[in-house]
Parts: structure tokens; sequence; C-alpha cells
């Protein structure tokens, strides 16, 4: 009898915990342990998030797919979100920034060839003359790129080009190829020189800044760009100054005395001893070899490339 | 060709292929073709070649060949005046001389066609757009399988006594 009432108490209970079985999963999880609730009120108390870093990428999961209630346990103070000052940095990464990195050479283009005779300078003004003087030069539109800054500067900025050690550019197609590759000998004189001496290849950029915040010096400031970053310039940077419809602030700012036009020269190189192109200004120890009879003055490279909008003048 | 003869030019095989590239490298070095990267490619080199050399020096040091130390082997005694047990000597160490051949000709076909392919790595790569160190990674591992296959044929050679 004894074991008839123990057999009869036993399946009651187990009768019970069926029961109670699918009411804890309609309610939110798994309910936490008193411990755990101890814990968790003692975090909340203190402003400290108790999330592990699973948890919080399942709420960032379920965040996704607009779902939170169910992925993340109710009980648990959600992650920060990033503050929006982040989510802008990252959108502005990559982008020709102001003050710009620092350059391999600069020049100051004269203030008097870059004024219109025919009535008020403005920003839009001078930004066509330089795109008028780089399309000339073999810069079709799709070449150059604008940044700007706070309506009060901009930048037309060049794509990379490959260019020999004088600063003439590559013939093209060669001259616009922005890949790591090095180049392969295609005669006897090229085949001994890169098999002795390793492949070479010096890319370039150009950037024409207007500004009335910076000066030439402040130019070589910075760090140097990363080629990467440089070659992306172009993906990064708009193809007109302002929005195209003359409504903008930047595209009718007036250029007067208190504005300059730099153009800015950033060099970049390539060869069999270096892990990736490299700029120039980054290059220490032995690497500075390959500096060896490289044209650095953008003058010349302006001169060489025919890219003519002018003058160049001392700074004071 | 006796067993000193085929460990010789196995040796002599396997030390031009080393040499040329391995003064090439000295020469590059000098003009500052792979900068601070020297080391990479003399690694490469030295793995893939200098094992395989210094065994077979070591070997032939240690063991040399009957030939080598007796000098020069007898004369041989004319068909007519051998007995037939002599006679069927002669035809096994004929079958095993033609099959010895037969491996040599295997062993310095397949060292040469090895140490062709690393020396292109170093002549041949200004015609590609890959720089030396990416063609080394690259071959080094089909190398490796090729090296053994031919450790294996010349191991024959220098593991006999």
């Amino acid at each position: 009898m004894k074991c008839l009432a123990l057999l009869l108490l036993g399946s009651v209970s187990l009768a019970c915990s069926n029961c109670a079985a699918p009411a804890n999963t309609n309610s939110a999880g798994p309910r936490p342990s008193a411990t755990t609730a101890n814990v968790t009120s003692a975090n909340a108390s203190a402003n400290k998030p108790m999330v592990s870093s699973s948890e919080a990428n399942s709420y960032k999961a379920a965040n996704s797919s607009g779902n939170t209630s169910r992925r993340y346990p109710t009980g648990l103070p959600k992650p920060a979100i990033p503050p929006p000052t982040e989510v802008s940095q990252k959108k502005d990464e990559g982008l020709f920034s102001f003050p710009p990195p620092k350059v391999t050479s600069y020049a100051l283009l004269k203030y008097e060839d870059l004024l219109n005779p025919a009535g008020p300078t403005t920003f839009d003004f001078v930004g066509q003359k330089v795109a008028a003087a780089l399309e000339t030069a073999g810069y079709t539109p799709e070449k150059y790129a604008y940044f700007w800054n706070d309506r009060d500067e901009f930048a037309i900025v060049t794509a990379m080009e490959r260019i020999e050690a004088d600063g003439n550019p590559l013939p093209e197609p060669e001259r616009w190829n922005g890949s790591t590759n090095l180049p392969r000998a295609h005669r006897f004189d090229e085949y001994f020189r890169y098999l002795f001496g390793g492949k070479i290849v010096y890319y370039r950029v150009f950037a024409f800044v207007v500004t009335s915040k910076r000066y030439g010096r402040s130019f070589l400031r910075n760090s140097p760009p990363d080629f990467g970053m440089a070659l992306n310039w172009m993906n990064k940077g708009e193809p007109q100054l302002g929005e195209g419809d003359g409504s903008t602030a930047i595209e009718t700012a007036s250029f007067n005395e208190r504005y300059r036009c730099y153009a800015l020269l950033y060099l970049f190189v390539n060869h069999t001893s270096l892990d990736s192109p490299r700029s120039v200004d980054s290059l220490t120890g032995p690497e500075m070899g390959l500096e060896e009879g490289l044209n650095k003055q953008t003058e010349s490279h302006l001169a060489n490339t025919h890219v003519n909008i002018g003058g160049t003048r001392h700074e004071p | 060709m006796s067993l000193e003869s085929y460990r010789k030019w196995l040796i002599g095989i396997w030390s031009a292929g080393f040499l040329i590239p391995f003064v090439l490298i000295l020469i590059q070095f000098g003009n500052g073709k792979y900068g601070g990267k020297f080391a990479e490619a003399f690694g490469w080199l030295t793995a893939l070649t200098l094992p395989t050399i210094l065994l077979m020096i070591g070997v032939m040091v240690a063991n040399p060949s009957a030939a080598s130390l007796q000098g020069e082997l007898p004369e041989p005694t004319p068909d007519s005046e051998k007995s037939n047990a002599e006679l069927a000597a002669d035809r096994e160490a004929a079958l095993k001389s033609s099959h010895e051949t037969f491996i040599f000709r295997l062993a310095v076909g397949a060292s040469l066609a090895y140490l062709i392919i690393v020396n292109f790595v170093f002549f041949l790569e200004p015609f590609s757009n890959a720089k030396p160190q990416d063609l080394m990674r690259d071959s080094k591992i089909f190398l490796a399988v090729f090296d053994s296959i031919i450790s294996l044929l010349i191991g024959y050679f220098f593991g006999k006594k």
C-alpha cells in the first residue's frame, strides 16, 4: 500500500511539473535565479551595463530584424548605442581631410590668375577654372573630385596616377592603373634593371586647396596619407562643388584676398622591397633610397603634366 | 658508370642549381632589391636546396664507395675465361647496372626540373607583375612536395654502400 501511495504521489507531482513547463516558455525566457536577479539590480543601480558580449550580439541581431522584445532579456539594461559623433566619424572615414594630410611638397598659386575678369570671383568660378585646367591636361571629370569643409574651404583632388620619376605621367591606359601590381619587363634593359635592382612604380595625387585657414607649412604637419585611402578619394569625393543648383553657400562664397589656392603634391612609391605602396614621406632608413632621382617639386610636376592654372609664387 | 660517378653528377647538378641563384641574391642584395627582406629570399633558397646538398656531401664523406677507396677497379677478365657461375653473376650485375642507370637518369631529370623551377622564380620574376617574395611563397608548397620525391630518388644512390 505504501508503495502504491508513493507511486501515486510521484505521478501527481510529475503531472504538475508538466503543466508548469508551458507556462514558463510563454513568459520572457527562463526566470533569472535569485542570485542573478540580485546582481542585476545591483549593477543597474550602479548604472553599469550587465550584458555579456553574446547577449549584446543577440540584441544587435534582434534589433536589426526589428524584434528586440523576444530576443533580448527584458530585465537587463540595453547596451549603449554609439553616440552620433562616432557614426559621423565613420561616415567621414576616407574623405580628403581638412587639415589635409602631410604633403610631399606644395606650391601657392597666384591669386591674380584665379580671379574672374568679368565679375565677382566665387568658389565655383575658381573650382571650374582648376577643373578646366585639369581637363586640358587629360584629367577627365571622372579623374577629379571635390571635397569641402565648413563652407569656407574646398579641395579638388585628382585620381591616383602612375608617373615617371621626373613627374611625367605614364602613357594611357597605364597612367590610371591604380593597382598595387608592379610592372613587368618588356625590354632587355628593363629585364636586367628589374632582375638586379627590383621594380619600382611612382604614383601621384594632386590636391588644389582653396582656403583661408591654412598656410604652406601647415601642410607639412600631419601624417602622410595611406595609399589605400588616397586611392579611394575618388570614390568619396563629389563630382561638383556644392549641390549643383547654385543654392549652396560653398558655391557662391566669394573668393577674395583672404583666400589662397595651394597646389598640393602627394607622391607614393611601390617597390619590390615594400609590402605595399607607401607615401614617399613615410619612408624610413634604407627605404629612403627609393626617393633617389624622384622629382618632388610641385611646380615642375604641374608643368610636366601641362596643368596650367597660372603662375606660382613664394609664400610670404 | 660507377656509384661514385652517379653521386658526383648529382652533387654537381645540385651545387650549380644552388650557387647560381645564390650569387644572384648577393648581387640583388647589394643593389637593395629586397631591402630588409634579404633573409626571406635567402631563407627560401637555402631551405629548398641546401639540406639535400649537405646530405649528399655528408653521406659521400662519411660513406665513400669502394671505387673511391681502392682507386681504379681491376681490368675485367674476358668472357671466354669465365666459369658459368661468373657469367651468371655478370649478367645479374649488368641487369642491376641498367636498373641503376634508369634510377640515375630519373634522379638527374627530376633534380634538373626542380632546380630549373627554383632558378626560374628568380630569373623569370622580372617578366611577371608579382613580387619575388610572392612567387617564392606560392611555389614553396609545390616545390616541397617535389623535393620529397627527389630525396627518395637521391637517397637510392647515397644510401647505398
